[in-house]
């Protein structure tokens, strides 16, 4: 039988039949190895029943209290002889309701809910069975988000259980307005998808496009937010990332509270926030939470190193093949003298110190901890070293690598880093070939795919293309807090004050109270 | 629609993206029309320009950066082993200027380029041949850049070029940091752009003067003719050129050279000077004085009574006292400073009035008087202009320079012996 | 067929001004095609009253049909055929302008910086970009437009903040010597050029405030026209009339010749780029107006199957139109650039106007 005749017997009722229900979980589960069936006989008749669970699932003293109610705390009530279904009646309202009960009637409901880590109870002679709830499954502790970390800021991030992160983010948006809704997606996985946002702040459209977008979704298995992200994106086919995917409770309660949504996945602690522009890809976290003036200045730092990460080598490359005189005199004596002896062409020599730092990245990535450093290490000073010195590279595209390697670590989102390192090849082979002109070029066929890209209905590029200088105020430069009293005029248009004016801080006059000094 | 149709092919976006992929393609495929590694390249530091006293050809000098010397500088281990000269000077000559540059090509091993020559230098013969076919090339080829500056060499060009600085890689660097410095500090040669040199000759009444560079026999050394020793030829090695003084020009083609004092008249009455020192002596005892210029304004107005020309010329120079041979007390006697200043204005005086006659006798209006009556009063000038080279030399001076000495240092007298 | 994007008044203004200030600053026609030298400034200012009355005439007509392009609008006042006659004249001179603005500057990057690169991969990438911006629609054209405006005035204000202190005023001295004639010679190219504005026909529609189009139109005219005083009088007062004059591209050979400081001394890239930016908006708007104006004539429900064929036409034509550099430049001398532009206007817009005016006077007429 193949998978998609399994699902379809999946869709049959229980019997009163005590065998033959244990018989068809256990067929349906194939003899699993975890697969565990307690049976019992209870009260005075022995009315046979069992408690199936997976092991692992479930806490073994768990079990154990169940059984006891079963079997020892049922006598206690003194009844007599009760019949199954009495018996069930019994279980069900006097002797197990501090389990989180649910009745179910059929195999599809029961095995999801087995898989699910639920206590399964069938009883002889009821065509139902009892679930005694989950008590929660083994996971990770909140720890700090290793890939997205700030210097000032809250310390926890998501983890893997969709429950514990919908409770952070409740945790931080105490109001009845945060509506959470609910999907359950993936065909054989059964993953909980959750959608949340601030009711009354959020277009009530945008909640609607993506409620029905994530409807749309017909899959076996989502494993991570990534399937979801590729599932409900405006444009698949961009190097862009049309969504916000982080770990941290805090990026998503602001995102939240600017009136935009976020999808939670079960099972993974990356959590997507959307719609957003450009520009939000390149804010951290930090940027709220430090002095504003000097946010401003990283601010702008960020959106210059991504921009010289796309464009530096390509660049390099068209001035230094085709437009020597833009060089101040020096500069280009000292490069031609350092180019001296190398073998490859400038174009080509450039490429193989991208492609090699590309691989040493990875490396770093897909490497233990312990051995990425010394990576690193073989690899920015021995290899770039060693080239030099062997007349394989010049020193200034040495310098460029890095540099355009620096300026693409610093960009908080780690996928628009890696857009803009994609990009940078094209760059590098349009400088390469046709200087700078095809950098004019390529720059223009950039900015027009950006200026028609979408986030969920909303302009990608703005607030530059389309030029909304009103919201300047929060791409280039970062307004003090008591300053920014409208939300994004795209995402938050619902409501978009955001705070009264007049709460700049100031000290009290002299003329009413005299300094402090005076006084003490 | 039928042709539409086929380009809808392109509509589609699966199909736009395939279309981007196609260009990008083409463009790898066919660039490279203008690539051009920069090691491959020569760059030009300085270039000259020369005519061939024989056949009457242009003869071009360039002063080839060498890269080798500078990679073995910085310790590449790379380059060559052997000691390399940090430039190389190369000739050629041709019916055009062009033709010359042209004609280097079959001598250098790498491709001439040329963007970097910020110094141009003139030879007398050409000068005196007429500039503008030279001016022409400069302006048209776009590898030439009009910020270079045009020098008069007053002897052999190749000599000014192969000459040895103690301080810097090559001389093509050298005599661009000289003009620079040698402006900043002194003014007495006329350093210009070759944009502004382009601009003066199509300026209606003015003529060129265009800063001279003399070229030292390079046996007299700081020690004079003695034969120096191995150890003294390090530290002595004699300055290779200097700088001062001018080449005066009617049109295109130079007529004359003039003396620093001449050049530095031409200063005066543009309002140019920046720094410049005089000697002036002591009004006390007439021992002299040094005072540094440091600003001078000048205003020049025309006054025309039918064929007379009368040129107001209005001087305000303020100047500091740099140091005092003489003992006297100039500062706090009140009398005595300004008959120091009225010395100082008349010294100022006399350089004008030696220019001008200079101007005069070379029938060369270097310090554009023409131009000044043309842009004050350009109907005048269009009943003068046919005259004018014999106007100005009958033209009447009205000279009025005000010379103030406002700082003198950090003392206000000399040390008092005792 | 109705234009269903909208973009802002504000975005149209965008547009416009670098559309404008990227051809004249290319040439500088007010110095380059006449003689009026050291007044040239005079001259770009007498250019925006005259490009001011050109614009009203192309504009204001449409503002009286604020949701119909010239095609529409030009069929209800002179019946349809005549109006598709008229139409085909206005989108033949957007081709022509479109097309020459890529030659000039194909021709200057051929000239300045890749000697060997034929001319028509440059043309033919340019409006390429320009095709695929049109192809997107107006809202990406305005979108673009509006992000690279920040970046053009800031190319532009840069180049010429850092020249300003070489500029010798004395180069502008005398002031109307030879008296107003040369002036107003010196205007007539750059007022002609201002044809350009003829995408206001078939833009008017897309606005959201269409009836307000003139007076955008005439704020970007007017950012522009000063744009233009100030580089003339920068141009002039550093490079001299007669240099300026007898070069080809004025303000690019002024920036070039300059040194700011030692590390800071080639930056005509800046001008350089941002007149690849003004262009890449200018053709693409053009070619979208074409490709609209086009469709419409023809009846087609969408004019996206246009666009790259026009965009071929146009890189076809921008090589193919001119034979040389000498031939481009002489296509705006005075004497043939006014006539030309002149007759587009007679056989297109007084017609129109006429028809429009007896209409308005007939239903006057009705009315009393």
């Amino acid at each position: 039988m193949v998978i998609s005749d399994r699902q379809a017997r999946l869709n049959t009722e229980l019997s009163h039949n005590l065998d033959a229900n244990i018989n068809i979980i256990t067929e349906l589960y194939g003899n699993s190895a975890d697969l565990t069936i307690h049976p019992f006989k209870a009260g005075p008749d022995q009315i046979p029943g069992a408690v199936i669970v997976l092991e692992g699932l479930v806490r073994e003293d768990s079990i154990k209290a169940i059984q006891r109610v079963i079997l020892v705390d049922s006598l206690k009530l003194g009844l007599e002889a009760p019949k199954p279904q009495e018996f069930y009646q019994l279980l069900k309202e006097r002797l197990l309701p501090n389990y989180d009960l649910t009745e179910l009637d059929n195999f599809d409901q029961l095995c999801e809910n087995l898989s699910a880590g639920h206590k399964i109870l069938l009883l002889t002679g009821v065509a139902k069975a009892l679930d005694c709830g989950v008590e929660g499954y083994q996971t990770r502790a909140i720890e700090e988000p290793t890939a997205e970390t700030v210097i000032r800021g809250p310390r926890e991030g998501f983890i893997e259980n969709i429950r514990t992160n919908t409770a952070m983010i409740r945790r931080r948006l105490k109001t009845p307005n945060l509506w959470i809704e609910s999907y359950t997606i993936g065909d054989l996985t059964r993953t909980e998808i959750n959608l949340a946002y601030v009711k009354g702040l959020t277009n009530e459209k945008l909640v609607a496009e993506v409620r029905s977008r994530l409807q749309r979704i017909d899959i076996d298995g989502i494993l991570e937010s990534g399937y979801i992200e590729e599932f409900i994106e405006d444009d698949p086919f961009t190097v862009f990332p049309q969504m916000i995917r982080t770990e941290r409770p805090d990026l998503i309660t602001a995102g939240l509270l600017e009136g935009r949504i976020a999808v939670f996945t079960e099972g993974t602690p990356f959590v997507l926030l959307a719609p957003i522009n450009l520009w939000e890809l390149l804010q951290a976290p930090d940027d709220y939470y430090e002095r504003a003036t000097i946010a401003m200045f990283i601010r702008n730092l960020r959106i210059f190193a991504y921009w010289s990460s796309i464009l530096l080598p390509g660049v390099y490359v068209a001035i230094v093949n085709f437009h020597h005189e833009f060089l101040p005199t020096e500069l280009a004596l000292r490069i031609a003298a350092t180019r001296e002896g190398v073998p490859f062409p400038v174009l080509v020599e450039v490429l193989i110190m991208e492609l090699a730092f590309e691989m040493l990245r990875e490396a770093g990535i897909r490497l233990p901890q312990a051995i990425g450093s010394a990576i690193s290490i073989v690899g920015a000073l021995i290899l770039g070293e060693a080239a030099i010195r062997a007349g394989l590279a010049s020193p200034a595209v040495i310098i460029i690598v890095a540099m355009t390697a620096i300026a693409s670590f610093t960009v908080p989102a780690f996928d628009l880093g890696i857009s803009g390192r994609l990009l940078l090849f094209v760059f590098l082979v349009l400088g390469g070939t046709i200087g700078l002109f095809g950098i004019q070029l390529g720059l223009l066929l950039l900015l027009i795919h950006l200026c028609s890209l979408r986030s969920f209905g909303t302009p990608y590029f703005v607030p530059m293309g389309p030029l909304v200088v009103a919201d300047w105020g929060d791409v280039f430069i970062r307004t003090w807090w008591w300053k920014m009293l409208r939300r994004p005029r795209l995402v938050g248009s619902q409501e978009l004050e955001r705070q009264p004016p007049g709460q700049r801080p100031r000290p009290k006059s002299r003329d009413e109270d005299g300094d402090y000094e005076n006084k003490s | 629609m039928a042709v539409g149709s086929w380009y809808c092919v392109f509509g589609g976006k699966q199909q736009r993206r395939l279309l981007i992929l196609f260009l990008l393609l083409a463009i790898a495929c066919a660039g490279c029309w203008d690539r051009r590694e920069p090691e491959l390249l020569a760059f030009v530091l300085a270039v000259g320009f020369d005519k061939d006293r024989d056949s009457g050809d242009y003869k071009i000098v360039a002063q080839i950066f060498n890269p080798l010397a500078m990679s073995q500088q910085s310790g590449g281990e790379g380059a060559g082993g052997q000691d390399k000269r940090p430039s190389w000077v190369v000739e050629a000559t041709g019916r055009t200027p062009f033709e010359a540059r042209k004609n280097l090509a079959p001598m250098v091993s790498r491709e001439l380029f040329w963007s970097y020559a910020r110094v141009v230098l003139i030879s007398e013969q050409l000068a005196r041949e007429g500039i503008r076919p030279v001016m022409d090339l400069l302006e048209r080829e776009r590898q030439f850049r009009l910020i270079a500056r045009p020098l008069i060499v007053e002897g052999d060009i190749s000599k000014a070029l192969v000459s040895e600085y103690p301080l810097e890689g090559c001389s093509g660097q050298a005599l661009l940091r000289q003009l620079e410095t040698g402006d900043k500090m002194r003014s007495i040669a006329p350093v210009i752009e070759t944009r502004e040199l382009i601009n003066i000759l199509s300026q209606p009444g003015r003529d060129l003067l265009i800063a001279r560079l003399g070229v030292r026999n390079p046996k007299k050394g700081v020690l004079g003719e003695r034969k120096l020793d191995e150890d003294e030829k390090i530290v002595a090695t004699p300055p290779p050129i200097y700088l001062g003084g001018g080449a005066a020009f009617r049109g295109d083609k130079m007529v004359g050279w003039i003396g620093n004092r001449e050049a530095r008249a031409h200063h005066w009455v543009l309002g140019k000077v920046r720094r410049e020192t005089l000697v002036v002596e002591s009004p006390l005892d007439g021992l002299p004085v040094s005072i540094e210029v440091f600003r001078a304004q000048s205003n020049m107005k025309p006054k025309i009574n039918g064929d007379r020309v009368t040129m107001q010329i209005k001087l305000q120079v303020k100047g500091r006292i740099q140091d005092q041979v003489t003992a006297s007390d100039l500062v706090s006697n009140r009398e005595a400073l300004s008959r120091l200043e009225l010395r100082f204005a008349t010294l100022i005086a006399n350089d004008i009035k030696a220019a001008v006659k200079q101007a005069q006798e070379l029938n060369s209006d270097f310090l554009g008087f023409g131009n000044v009556i043309y842009r004050l009063q350009p109907r005048e000038w269009e009943q003068l202009k046919s005259d004018w080279p014999q106007l100005l030399s009958q033209m009447k001076l009205d000279l009025n320079v005000e010379a103030k000495v406002t700082v003198a240092g950090l003392i206000k007298e000399p040390v008092r012996i005792k | 067929m109705k234009i269903k994007a909208k973009i802002a008044n504000r975005q149209l203004a965008f547009i416009l001004f670098m559309m404008r200030t990227t051809v004249t600053i290319a040439l500088l026609p007010v110095l380059t095609t006449a003689d009026a030298a050291q007044d040239a400034w005079l001259a770009a200012i007498a250019t925006f009253i005259g490009s001011a009355l050109m614009l009203i005439a192309i504009s204001a007509l449409g503002v009286r049909y604020p949701d119909q392009t010239l095609v529409q609008y030009g069929a209800k006042l002179v019946s349809s055929w005549p109006a598709k006659v008229i139409s085909l004249v206005i989108l033949s001179a957007l081709l022509v302008i479109a097309a020459t603005d890529v030659r000039i500057y194909g021709e200057m990057l051929i000239t300045g910086f890749l000697v060997q690169t034929p001319l028509v991969f440059i043309t033919a990438g340019m409006v390429f970009a320009a095709a695929v911006a049109a192809w997107q629609g107006i809202e990406v054209i305005a979108r673009v437009a509006g992000a690279l405006f920040p970046v053009f005035l800031l190319m532009l204000t840069l180049s010429l903040t850092m020249v300003l202190p070489l500029v010798e005023l004395k180069n502008l001295q005398p002031v109307l010597a030879r008296g107003l004639m040369p002036v107003i010679k010196g205007s007539i190219t750059p007022t002609a050029i201002a044809a350009q504005m003829l995408v206001l026909t078939i833009l008017i529609p897309a606005l959201e405030k269409p009836r307000r189009a003139t007076g955008t139109a005439l704020w970007a005219l007017l950012g522009s026209s000063l744009v233009l005083v100030l580089i003339t009088i920068v141009t002039v007062g550093i490079l001299g009339s007669d240099q300026a004059n007898r070069s080809i591209f004025p303000f690019y050979v002024m920036v070039r010749s300059i040194e700011v400081t030692e590390f800071i001394q080639r930056i005509e890239a800046l001008p350089v780029f941002a007149w690849g930016f003004g262009l890449f908006v200018g053709i693409a708007t053009a070619l979208y107006c074409l490709a609209q104006g086009l469709a419409q004539v023809l009846g087609l429900s969408d004019y996206r199957p246009l666009v790259f064929p026009l965009a071929t036409i146009q890189t076809v034509f921008s090589v193919q139109a001119y034979k040389d550099v000498f031939e481009l430049l002489s296509f705006f001398k005075p004497n043939i650039i006014a006539p030309y532009v002149l007759t587009w206007f007679v056989l297109s817009l007084v017609p129109l106007w006429v028809a429009h005016t007896i209409r308005q006077l007939f239903v006057q007429k009705g009315e009393d």
